[in-house]
């Protein structure tokens, strides 16, 4: 029946926004959804080329009228669940930049923090250009490798989300670039800080890093107390975690 | 009166955050900082803030204002530590109790008179207020330009001021335990602005395409989030284009198409959705949909739909909660 799979897939958008995951791109589906509408689309068009105006508005054709009603509807709910579809995870993958503190190189390096860090241009772009500001950004000034996990984002992603993710990402670098002399607009703002200091545990080596008292060595296993918003990337990044 | 390093039992009011709503209201208290510090005597308050205005002088004179603080510092000297280091404890302290009046009176000569207006205010306590109205609507709110850059620039130069006093060797041990408070409340007033900001970026993307499309709206953003707008819709058509649109038949491939049900594609604000408001200043009546009418009195709380109370909470009259 048309519909089926537009139906489908807003299930599957449904199902994701529940569940905040963000599942693979179902691009066979939404190639099948694209077909089903050109299908329609011609059907229409040869319809409506078959009939003149006068025949289609006498009442013996009405069968006809109806049959091109349907057919206009179905593409027109066809588009709107595509729509929806690629919106939601337009919405999804924004919500996983933020989540990240902005940072892409690291999001599509690994899954859900279970790799490493990447010193990729956006994590220069963010650390890099502090220095009005007393607490001292930390920039990780060592990179370890990393193993791709067969389910990263970049898989999940079309190529199409992946190009929009990164353009995004220039957008928002051009947006909070003014305020980076004070602020960096990507940390997190799940909560009012409430100490300045947090005694963190490394759980992954991450190399040297600056922080206010100097460079320090956080080596896996150790704990320091350290300023917030020296590692605020890290942790987010899952290097390291509050105890 | 009192300096910045001179009172020891505001170390008591040292805030262990307590989480929710009542952590909203605490943070305006502690976080409070510039423009309630006590001035000298007769200067009035915007000759300190003039006086603040070039970093430069400030970090100079600070520095000899703190050296000689115990000894021989001169008035003037003294003036300008305080001008600097607005978040001392003691100035947080001594806040909205004995200097309510005078800022009232402040209050009245800088914001445009139909404002409601507010017994003690200070740049975080707006910056405060507008960041609340912002969250708690789904409109977005007039931009705060000014203000937000005084407060970057307050924060901007307490966070050079912190740095030269702390890398300073004459600083005490319970001068720097003081620092600590203070860049305490500097770190929590920038997470206000923060939050603001992340809060406006987020509408502003959500109803980017109805921003391009009405003057209306577009007056009420900032240079930066209006170009934000316009990137953001051409970068989300572009998307949509090339992900699904090209491969549909040309007449379904607008961006602004209107469902069978009257649904857009373009987004806008709904400002039917009620809205939790407490009124400050009397409203006078508003006229329900079902024709009955509500009186909103000062000090009363109302669920409400937004669109009612629109007007009024623009000019401040209500808060939104």
């Amino acid at each position: 029946m048309y519909g089926d799979d537009a139906l489908q897939l807003v299930l599957e958008s449904r199902r994701s926004a529940l569940t905040s995951t963000l599942p693979k791109y179902s691009d066979p589906l939404i190639r099948q959804i694209c077909l089903e509408t050109r299908q329609l689309d011609s059907h229409i068009q040869s319809t409506t080329s078959s009939y003149t105006r006068e025949e289609l508005n006498s009442p013996e054709n009405l069968g006809v009228v109806a049959g091109l009603t349907v057919h206009h509807l179905a593409a027109r709910r066809n588009k709107r669940c595509l729509m929806a579809y690629l919106a939601g995870r337009v919405d999804g993958v924004k919500g996983m930049y933020w989540e990240a503190g902005g940072g892409v190189a690291h999001l599509l390096a690994s899954d859900r923090g279970a790799s490493s860090l990447d010193e990729g241009s956006s994590n220069n772009n963010n650390n890099g250009n502090n220095n009005s500001n007393s607490n001292g950004q930390a920039g990780p000034t060592t990179t370890t490798p990393h193993g791709d996990n067969t389910l990263d984002l970049r898989s999940r992603l079309s190529p199409h989300e992946l190009d929009f993710l990164l353009s995004y990402n220039d957008l928002i670098l051009s947006y909070k670039t003014p305020f980076l002399s004070t602020l960096d607009l990507s940390s997190s703002i799940s909560s009012p800080p409430g100490e300045l200091y947090v005694d963190v545990q490394v759980v992954k080596d991450c190399g040297v890093v600056w922080t206010e008292m100097g460079q320090v060595e956080f080596r896996k296993g150790s704990r320091y107390m350290v300023r917030r918003g020296d590692v605020e990337r890290l942790i987010v990044q899952g290097f390291l975690v509050e105890v | 009166m009192p300096s910045f390093f001179d009172s020891d039992d505001e170390d008591a009011s040292i805030p262990t955050r307590p989480s929710g709503r009542r952590d909203r209201d605490s943070l305006p208290n502690h976080a409070s900082s510039s423009r309630t510090s006590s001035p000298p005597s007769s200067s009035s308050f915007l000759d300190r803030l003039r006086s603040t205005a070039t970093p430069n002088r400030t970090n100079r004179s600070s520095s000899t204002a703190f050296t000689t603080l115990d000894g021989s510092s001169t008035g003037i000297k003294r003036y300008d530590l305080e001008d600097v280091d607005e978040e001392g404890p003691s100035n947080v302290n001594i806040n909205g109790l004995d200097l309510g009046g005078r800022d009232g009176e402040l209050g009245e000569g800088l914001e445009d008179f139909e404002a409601y207006q507010f017994e003690d205010d200070n740049d975080v306590k707006q910056l405060i207020r507008a960041w609340m109205r912002e969250r708690g609507t789904r409109d977005i709110m007039l931009w705060e330009g000014e203000l937000l850059d005084t407060v970057l620039h307050k924060v901007e130069q307490q966070g050079s001021m912190l740095e030269l006093l702390r890398s300073d060797p004459k600083t005490s041990e319970e001068e720097h335990f003081k620092l600590q408070l203070v860049s305490t409340e500097v770190e929590r007033v920038k997470y206000l602005i923060r939050s603001y900001l992340r809060c406006r970026i987020d509408k502003v993307e959500r109803y980017s395409h109805h921003i391009t499309l009405e003057p209306e709206v577009q007056s009420r953003l900032s240079e930066l989030e209006l170009h934000h707008a316009r990137q953001y819709t051409n970068l989300l058509h572009q998307h949509f284009s090339s992900s699904v649109l090209n491969s549909l038949p040309e007449w379904l491939r607008r961006m602004d198409d209107v469902g069978n049900d009257g649904t857009s594609m373009v987004r806008q604000p709904n400002k039917e959705i009620p809205v939790l408001i407490h009124v400050l200043k009397d409203c006078g009546e508003v006229v329900l949909s079902d024709g009955e009418r509500a009186s909103l009195e000062p000090e009363s709380m109302h669920l409400i739909k937004y669109e009612l109370v629109e007007r009024y909470v623009r000019l401040g009259w209500v808060e939104v909660l």
